[in-house]
């Protein structure tokens, strides 16, 4: 059953996806795509989103508090949901990304220098 | 936030189908602009996306109350199948309310039989009912004497409370104000024991045992509205208790009747007993068993233990008397529950109320089955739906789900009819199993939580297996052509068709038993006119002590006489005689000697002294020799006339009458003149007999206890006037207790009535339902083979052989279904043995009976769809394709 696994990534992905998607919201509104995109170029196209599980996770900042949405019209003239960072979205980007950041130096020092010949 | 959250709600699907879709498009230009074709963009768009249901089911079950949602949506869905299938949906609703009727209907009577423990009573599950069991009789002696219950009052230890009561009418007030009431006895350890609080004074102290002092009573709380008004003033007026003024001192709490569930109407300490039965049977002597006994085991107390001790203290009390000592002596103790019903001396009644419950089970399981063979077939004609939802991107659960609501909803709608049903099913069952428990709505919460559960269980196992096939089932291959496999590939139909004929024969055999039992019992000769007499009972020994008192004793035969005299001229009467000594019961002992031999070991015959006439009132036939003259009467002639049982075990029926026998401690000769057969004594199917009559007038110690009347026609119509004519005699006389003697004999017929009642009653259900699942399937199968029917035919097949074809595969099941019924009725039949008479429960007769009267039916069902076979048109089924 295809709803079952895509879930199941949705979980797996949830924490890092949330925190890209309001990441790129900080920096202005964007529609769906429009994150997508922008998350692929700022990773410079290491991070591919699933635009299965994307609009997903849109539903659930929303739903949280933490964006909100409204129907708008896109640079190339197509209807098009815009996505725009809440009071509270800020403050949840904040704390995400500190944690996400002292996560990473953590994992960092446990990995150490890179071994060679491994 | 709450704003948000609102605003969220109100997003519709629709809505968000719409971002979706402006993502691809989005995704498409963007591809496009990439130098992909159009084409190739928009499916690389798709592709990039994934599966887009799930994010859109996401979105969807992620909402609040999502979940209930999509149980409505189900419901709604399931009602709209249930509406577009009309006829379907009305044999099910039938079929459920069939079986959830016939449960809700029972439960009533078996709740208050079974399941409820009495009302106000504290600690039920430390009372016990004290019975003892002497070796090899067949079941525990229930009554006991007063000198029992001082025995294990005093020597049993394990016990903190040992009370003893008896439930009986009392007459109360005079004359034409004369009336019954229910009075229970008690020794005020009783009311103390069970916890009870008055609603209104106090009840009895300890001292008030015996009823030495002042005499009170204690109201119901019924009694107490109806008689009294429910006013308090009611504390310290007096009530009549046959005769003496009683003191009402309190009123019991509404609803409470003691240990039984039988409305009582007043309490009385037992010592009342000794004023109203017979001086001293509350008192040291031995004899007398009128009283049950009940106690409390101590909280520290084991029950093994306990048993041990009332045995010992039981045996104890009958220790040195020659008597008693080889039976009582060696009796064993059984502590029963408060609820009688559920212990060892469990009524004959409430015996067969359980199997018939159990039986009522098997009616709901029937019609489960059935229900779950037509949604089967439903799921088959709805395979295509199914594969289309399924392939559609539907989980299986939510497939099976659907099933399990359209089940439940089913089941709803059985019970809804299950209830009106039961409205008054219920009531007459009640009414017929336990007259006197208060009455209950089938609307009150516990007969409606019953039926709830009974109906969701229903609906849930009729839907369990279509759950289950639809979730394993491969629909692939269907979505093509939709069309399902013949009866052979129908293995889950086709069991659970044998499944309800199986049970079906079990239920109609239960019937085939207690029917041939009832046969039987009617059968029995019980040598008394039964349909013809009634009796008139005025109980002078309750006014006063008559036995001490050979005044009263003669004012009291006197009265007799005149209301003799008055009955006698009652129109319909065509016969009347005075006796001493109930005529089913036992009465009084008398030992018969003869001349030169001994008096024989055993039991000593009971001794009925009767007046003119007793034989033809009665319709006691004389087997040889003569009746009693009118001289015997009028001359107080020696002379007694014994029953074939006497005559066979003093060895009268081999010398002839004898003219000198020895009755009682007489000195003087009695003649033997006549021979009558065996009348009935106490149980209808126990032994009969022995009995030796005596004219009346000859023994004149014994006052007249009992007025035979024979009617012309059906008695119980008669009771008015005869009681007219009992008031004309004796204006000022207790309460005259006038009933058709069948009403005594009523009560022991009940189990097997009942039995074969509610038997047959339920069996012809099972039948129905039975043949309902038989001919559903095999219109189904005849539809789904209309074309194969077709191409026989085309090719010459006969009418008959294409009957035989769809008759082969109906008479598979059925013989199947018949013979597991048979093998598990011969295995389960000794279950039922105790509750028969006359007729083993692997009665082959019946078995063959019931077996074939299953398959006449079940081919009866299969005429309908054969027919229907035989009518195809090769041309039309051939087209199909």
């Amino acid at each position: 059953m295809p709803t079952r696994d895509t879930r199941e990534r949705a979980a797996i992905l949830q924490g890092t996806l949330d925190l890209l998607i309001l990441r790129t919201l900080a920096l202005g509104t964007h529609h769906g795509h429009g994150i997508a995109l922008a998350i692929q170029h700022s990773s410079q196209g290491a991070l591919l989103v699933d635009h299965g599980s994307l609009y997903p996770a849109l539903q659930r900042l929303e739903a949280a508090g933490w964006v909100r949405a409204e129907w708008g019209v896109s640079d190339n003239n197509r209807r098009a949901r815009f996505y725009e960072l809440t009071a509270a979205g800020r403050k949840q980007l904040a704390r995400e990304a500190g944690e996400w950041r002292r996560m990473a130096e953590a994992v960092a020092l446990v990995l150490g220098p890179e071994l060679s010949g491994g | 936030m709450s704003l948000w959250t609102r605003w969220i709600r109100r997003r519709s699907d629709d809505d968000f189908a719409a971002e979706l879709e402006s993502h691809l498009a989005l995704e498409t230009e963007r591809l496009v602009r990439s130098g992909m074709s159009a084409e190739e963009a928009r499916f690389a768009a798709r592709r990039a996306f994934g599966n887009m249901t799930a994010p859109r089911e996401h979105f969807h079950d992620a909402r609040p109350g999502a979940a209930l949602e999509s149980v409505a949506q189900d419901v709604r869905y399931g009602l709209r199948a249930m509406r577009r299938a009309p006829g379907f949906t009305a044999v099910a609703v039938a079929s459920f309310a069939i079986g959830i009727g016939a449960n809700t209907t029972m439960f009533g009577a078996v709740d208050a039989l079974l399941f409820r423990t009495p009302a106000h009573v504290r600690d039920a599950d430390r009372i016990h009912r004290v019975y003892f069991e002497m070796p090899g009789s067949r079941g525990p002696l229930t009554n006991h004497g007063y000198r029992t219950y001082e025995a294990l009052r005093d020597n049993v230890r394990g016990f903190d409370a040992v009370g003893a009561f008896s439930a009986r009418p009392i007459s109360s007030g005079r004359g034409a104000d004369a009336r019954s009431i229910d009075a229970v006895l008690v020794t005020p350890s009783v009311l103390t024991m069970l916890g009870v609080r008055p609603a209104l004074g106090r009840l009895f102290t300890a001292d008030e045992e015996r009823d030495e002092g002042d005499h009170v009573a204690v109201l119901g709380y019924d009694a107490w509205r109806d008689r009294f008004g429910g006013d308090s003033t009611a504390l310290g007026r007096t009530i009549d208790v046959a005769g003496t003024p009683h003191v009402i001192v309190g009123v019991a709490p509404r609803g409470f009747t003691g240990l039984d569930v039988n409305r009582v109407d007043l309490w009385l300490p037992i010592g009342v007993a000794n004023r109203i039965m017979r001086p001293g049977v509350v008192g040291r002597r031995a004899g007398g068993y009128w009283l049950e006994i009940v106690a409390r085991r101590r909280a520290d107390a084991s029950e093994a233990q306990l048993v041990t001790e009332v045995t010992q203290a039981y045996r104890d009390e009958w220790r040195g008397e020659r008597r008693y000592e080889t039976t009582f002596g060696k009796a064993n103790a059984v502590l029963g529950p408060i609820v009688a019903a559920r212990g060892r001396a469990a009524s004959p009644d409430a015996k067969v109320s359980l199997w018939v419950a159990a039986v009522s089970m098997l009616v709901l399981l029937i019609a489960a089955a059935n229900v779950a063979n037509l949604l089967l077939l439903r799921g088959l004609a709805r395979s295509r739906e199914v594969a289309l939802r399924l392939s559609l991107g539907a989980s299986r659960w939510r497939v099976a789900r659907q099933w399990l609501v359209e089940g439940s909803l089913l089941a709803i709608a059985g019970a809804a009819c299950a209830i009106v049903i039961a409205r008054w099913t219920a009531t007459a069952m009640r009414t017929f199993l336990v007259p006197d428990a208060p009455a209950e709505s089938v609307l009150a919460p516990r007969m409606l939580a019953f039926t709830a559960v009974v109906a969701l269980g229903a609906g849930l196992l009729a839907s369990i297996v279509p759950a289950f096939v639809t979730a394993r089932r491969n629909f692939a291959p269907l979505l093509g052509t939709g069309r399902a496999g013949g009866l052979q590939r129908l293995a889950w139909q086709r069991a659970l068709v044998g499944g309800q004929v199986a049970l079906a024969l079990l239920l109609l055999v239960g019937a085939g038993l207690f029917i041939t039992s009832l046969r039987n019992v009617h059968a029995i000769d019980l040598a008394v006119a039964v349909e013809d007499v009634l009796y008139v009972n005025i109980d002078f020994g309750r006014t006063g002590k008559m036995r001490a008192d050979p005044d009263a004793r003669a004012s009291a035969n006197a009265t007799y006489t005149a209301i003799l005299d008055r009955v006698r001229q009652v129109s319909g009467v065509s016969n009347a005689a005075v006796t001493f000594g109930s005529p089913l019961g036992g009465g009084s002992a008398m030992g018969l000697r003869r001349r030169g031999g001994p008096e024989p070991a055993g039991a000593v015959p009971f001794w009925r002294a009767v007046g003119a006439g007793y034989f033809e009132t009665m319709g006691t036939p004389l087997v040889h020799g003569r009746l009693f003259t009118p001289a015997d009467h009028v001359f107080r002639a020696h002379v007694a006339i014994v029953d074939e049982s006497t005559a066979k075990k003093y060895g009268l029926d081999r010398d002839g009458l004898d003219p000198c026998v020895y009755l009682g401690s007489e000195q003087e000769c009695t003649e033997i003149v006549g021979v009558v057969k065996n009348t009935v004594l106490w149980e209808m199917t126990g032994d009969k007999g022995s009995i030796i009559y005596t004219p009346f007038e000859s023994w004149g110690e014994e006052a007249v206890n009992m007025l035979a009347v024979r009617t012309t026609g059906d008695p119980a119509p008669m009771i008015p006037a005869i009681r007219q004519a009992v008031l004309a005699a004796s204006p000022d006389l207790p309460w005259a207790d006038i009933r058709p003697l069948s009403e005594w004999l009523a009560p022991q017929l009940r189990p097997w009535r009942l039995g074969a009642s509610m038997f047959t009653a339920f069996g012809v259900l099972a039948l129905c339902l039975a043949a309902v699942g038989v001919y559903g399937l095999l219109s189904y199968v005849v539809t789904q083979r209309t074309q194969e029917i077709g191409i026989r035919k085309a090719l010459g097949a006969p009418d008959a052989g294409v009957v035989r074809m769809v008759l082969r595969g109906a008479l598979g099941m059925t013989l199947a279904g018949v013979a597991a019924g048979v093998v598990i009725a011969l295995a389960g039949g000794r279950f039922l043995a105790s509750q028969l008479y006359g007729v083993s429960p692997r009665d082959p007769f019946v078995i063959v009976v019931c077996a074939v009267s299953l398959v006449v039916v079940a081919i009866v069902a299969c005429l309908a769809p054969a027919r229907r076979a035989t009518r195809v048109d090769p041309m039309v089924a051939l087209k199909i394709e």
